[in-house]
């Protein structure tokens, strides 16, 4: 079944999204839209929008304008028959500070049509969760632990993670990969997740998307983006001072440029191996040098300061 | 229905505590007594106020802390993002509180009761059927207020310009509800006022609940958003309710004269012209105006259903006194021109304290007469001023009637149940004097012809009494079982039936001119109104109407030149009113009731001409 030209079966579908408070814009015209077993890495600085985001696509807040789709139907008005198939972790722990784990499991239970409490329970072992502790009395981890236990009690076709790791000691957040990395290896299960933990999820994400200022300015295959984004170092003898670069990377997209004291410090977003043999060849250009970046180097190119000599 | 009980639950299970608090309250009312040395009434009534204030005080901080935090911090999301609607969130959450509230509320009361104090709820609702609504409404009032708090707290926790608009359309919503209200008097209209503010509470009640619905269903985790679609909906029904509630009073007081015949009314027409005084009830308030019998033209008029409008004897002008509800110290009087099509009721200048027991305009409607609480006054209604008042004190037992006999000349009748007292208030030379008594009488029936001079007294026997004076002029009937019903012809000339089955008729100085003798249809045993004489249609022919039981009536047409007697209709009865005295060929004579007195025709006895003015085609 086809709709525009796209897939309407797609879990996520994100269509020219934008969210108004006031004056201030949280999301400007997003559309993105993500395939059926991908992991999507929404990323962006605090304040970018990707609550606001979430939101909207849980069907949590109406947009200004535009819409989200969850398998297909608008979620603002289909909520309630999309959450039966979708599992949610939220950024700040929401549950009823006095109800014990087993009793959040218990009501669940009663709310979804499919409720595998045994599983909850065992995720909670594993955990080690008390369950008869209040909610509220638990740690940041503990929570954390329990809300994506929640989520995916009812196995989910669609797990929606918003900074799941925000807070978490590293033990913490490892078991909490380790959960995902499970649902992902046995389920296959679809995940969009916000996040600031760039690191931890490198090896999970096979899609990313960057926020910045509520704009959508990236939204690609993890390995596109890691293949295009390069980092190249090389001295300069075409400026006296030193303190400027020149035209030399006009062949390249360079997102961030950072004059230091050996040299240019730069980073492209266009990278391509002739295109460096030629830059190689510039008159000027002495030992230049060509790396791969991380995801977390990307994100900082694309989503930090603007290209100019901040050292 | 699965996700709203487990809501339920899960809120009870969160606040059970309050129960328990409740149960520690329930000792208060038991050990009270005891310890202050009350008696035992006090029991009762400490369980019931504690009772409330654990109803009223749950509902209310659930109200405020339930929801409108969660939505304020975003906790709702965690219901958000589970297959639960928002109905589900919002009927739960105030379901969940109506159960804490009553719950608590029967912990507390329900051990006193057992103890054995005074049943209150009996003092407080004599009749079973209050008691019920008092139930009711208890029970309702818990969601009610739940909802109420909600919205209010709502409105506030969103620290949002909009509580402004709020502000000035709730006080606008108030208005309106208070400007439908007071278009329904309570002394015309108790019924649909009550029916009315009931009415608007129920539907303010529910306003608020759909509002706390769609506060959650279109808020959902964004404060702002909830508090406009709460406003929203709030204000957008409320408004609805108080253009209903406007409707409903335009449509009350709106009520013509066919709606008035619809439930029986009374018609009290002009001696001369075609307009009379119609009352009754319509649409569940009293109901009284002018109606035009020739054109269909109606006025109503604002006035208490026992002091209606009063008509001037050549049928062009009306006066009353405009009703008023309790507070108002004078009221305004208002007259009308009954023979420029296009006149409006006008104010006077003359305020009248209370509602008078007697308003009698003169012929020609220039003069009114009132008495109310021992004076009596004749005001001038073209310079809008009272020309004299004079003090006139009653017995208890003793009513004011009377007549212009003059043009600036009002004969007052001070009727009592032994004696008639006959006094004159002369607005030219300011003076009131007494011309007369009229003794041995018993009860208070009598009538006098246009002029004043002759009055005609039942009880004991029929006697005819110079109107001026009291002096008996002459004996008609000596007892007054034989004799039923005497009636004035506009010459004043005197009718009166007997039980033997004939229609006496004498001159205005008490000689018997004529017998007539009664159709078999109108001789009966003892009811009075079995014969009813009906106006003088045309010289020395009169109609009158015979009763055999309430479905079988008939109108007959008496003429005094040959003394024949004839049936002219059926179903039809004389419209008659306490001193009335149409004029002769009036339209006033021309005026039936129809069967069970639920229309009015026109009907000419000489021609058999008929036309229904109100209600059914009889």
């Amino acid at each position: 079944m086809e709709e525009g030209g796209q897939a309407v079966s797609d879990p996520i579908r994100i269509e020219a999204l934008t969210v108004r408070y006031g004056r201030a814009v949280a999301c400007a015209d997003v559309s993105l839209a993500v395939e059926t077993g991908a992991v999507y890495a929404m990323l962006g600085r605090n304040g970018a929008g990707k609550s606001s985001l979430v939101r909207c696509l849980l069907g949590q807040q109406k947009p200004t304008s535009g819409r989200a789709l969850l398998f297909g139907s608008d979620s603002w008005t289909t909520r309630r028959a999309a959450m039966e198939r979708t599992g949610v972790t939220p950024e700040e722990p929401d549950a009823p500070p006095a109800m014990t784990p087993r009793e959040l499991s218990d009501f669940c239970r009663r709310v979804y049509p499919r409720w595998d409490s045994s599983a909850v329970a065992a995720r909670l072992d594993r955990f080690g969760i008390p369950p008869k502790t209040p909610f509220g009395r638990l740690s940041r981890g503990q929570k954390a632990q329990v809300q994506l236990a929640l989520a995916l009690g009812h196995s989910p076709e669609l797990l929606v993670l918003d900074d799941p790791t925000l807070g978490l000691d590293a033990v913490a957040r490892r078991s909490l990969y380790d959960e995902i990395v499970g649902e992902l290896a046995d389920r296959g299960t679809t995940v969009f997740l916000t996040t600031h933990d760039l690191s931890g999820f490198e090896g999970l994400a096979t899609r990313v998307g960057i926020l910045k200022e509520g704009r959508l300015v990236l939204d690609e295959p993890l390995e596109t983006l890691k293949s295009r984004f390069r980092r190249i170092r090389y001295g300069n003898r075409l400026t006296e001072t030193r303190t400027a670069f020149g035209t030399e990377l006009d062949a390249f997209d360079a997102v961030r440029v950072l004059v230091r004291g050996w040299g240019i410090d730069a980073v492209v977003s266009n990278f391509d191996e002739a295109a460096f043999e030629r830059f190689r060849a510039i008159d000027g250009v002495e030992n230049a040098a060509v790396e791969a970046l991380p995801l977390e180097e990307i994100f900082l190119a694309v989503a930090g300061e603007e290209k100019g000599d901040a050292a | 229905m699965t996700a709203f009980v487990a809501i339920v639950r899960r809120e009870l299970r969160e606040r059970w505590q309050v129960l328990v608090a409740a149960g520690v309250a329930a000792f208060i009312p038991i050990v009270l007594p005891a310890l202050r040395r009350l008696p035992a009434e006090a029991r009762g009534w400490t369980s019931l106020l504690i009772a409330l204030v654990f109803a009223l005080g749950i509902a209310a901080s659930l109200g405020a802390a339930s929801l409108v935090p969660r939505i304020a911090n975003r906790r709702i999301a965690f219901d958000l993002a589970r297959p639960v609607s928002a109905g589900a969130i919002w009927t739960g959450n105030v379901t969940a509180a109506a159960i804490l509230a009553l719950a608590a509320a029967a912990i507390v009361w329900i051990p006193s009761h057992l103890a054995g104090s005074p049943t209150v709820w009996s003092e407080l609702f004599e009749d079973p059927s209050l008691s019920r609504i008092g139930i009711l409404a208890a029970v309702a009032g818990v969601p009610v207020l739940f909802a109420v708090v909600h919205g209010v707290s709502l409105m506030f926790r969103s620290r949002s310009a909009r509580l402004a608009l709020d502000a000035v359309v709730g006080a606008a919503c108030v208005l309106g509800v208070s400007a439908a209200v007071s278009r329904l008097p309570e002394f015309l209209a108790a019924g649909p006022r009550i029916l009315c503010l009931s009415g608007v509470g129920v539907a303010a009640g529910v306003a608020f609940l759909v509002a706390g619905h769609a506060s959650v269903a279109q808020g959902r985790t964004d404060i702002h958003a909830a508090h406009s679609a709460l406003s929203t909906a709030l204000w957008t029904t409320l408004a609805a309710v108080v253009a209903a509630a406007h409707l409903y009073a335009t449509w009350v007081m709106s009520a013509g004269p066919s709606a008035i015949a619809a439930h029986g009314f009374w018609v009290r027409p002009a001696d001369a012209g075609p307009w009379v005084e119609i009352s009754g009830r319509a649409r569940g308030a009293a109901a009284t105006g002018l109606y035009d019998t020739a054109t269909g033209r109606f006025e109503r008029t604002r006035t208490v259903d026992w002091r209606g409008p009063t008509l001037s004897g050549n049928g062009k002008l009306a006066a009353w006194v405009e009703g008023g509800d309790r507070g108002a110290p004078a009221h305004p009087l208002r007259v009308r021109s009954l023979d420029d099509p296009g006149a409006k009721p006008i104010a006077t200048r003359l305020l009248i304290e209370g509602y008078p027991a007697l308003l009698e305009l003169s012929d020609d409607g220039s003069r009114l007469a009132t008495w109310h609480r021992g004076v009596l006054s004749v005001h001038d209604l073209v310079a809008q001023r009272t020309l004299v008042s004079a003090s006139v004190p009653i017995g208890e037992q003793e009513e004011i009637r009377g007549l212009f006999v003059g043009p600036d000349v009002f004969r007052a009748y001070r009727v009592g149940d032994r004696s008639i007292d006959i006094l004159q208030l002369d607005a030219g030379t300011r003076k009131l004097e007494r011309l007369g008594r009229i003794e041995g009488v018993a009860g208070r029936y009598f009538m006098t012809d246009a002029s004043g001079s002759r009055l005609v007294k039942v009880g004991p026997g029929i006697g005819l009494y110079d109107g001026a004076n009291g002096a008996l002029l002459a004996t008609l009937a000596d007892s007054p079982s034989r004799y039923r019903w005497p009636w004035m012809l506009p010459d004043g000339r005197i009718v009166m039936t007997d039980d033997a089955s004939r229609l006496r008729v004498f001159d205005r100085d008490g000689r018997e001119q004529s017998t007539l003798t009664l159709p078999p249809e109108c001789i009966g045993a003892t009811a009075v109104s079995r014969v009813q004489i009906g106006g003088e249609v045309a010289p020395d022919r009169f109609a009158f109407g015979c009763t055999r039981d309430a479905s079988h009536r008939t109108l007959w047409l008496a003429d005094l030149r040959d003394g024949s007697i004839r049936k002219v209709a059926d179903g039809l009865s004389p419209v008659w009113a306490f001193g009335a005295r149409p004029a002769l060929g009036s339209d006033a004579a021309k005026l039936f009731y129809g069967p069970d007195q639920r229309s009015l025709v026109r009907f000419d006895p000489l021609t058999g001409e008929r036309r229904v003015l109100l209600g059914r085609t009889p």
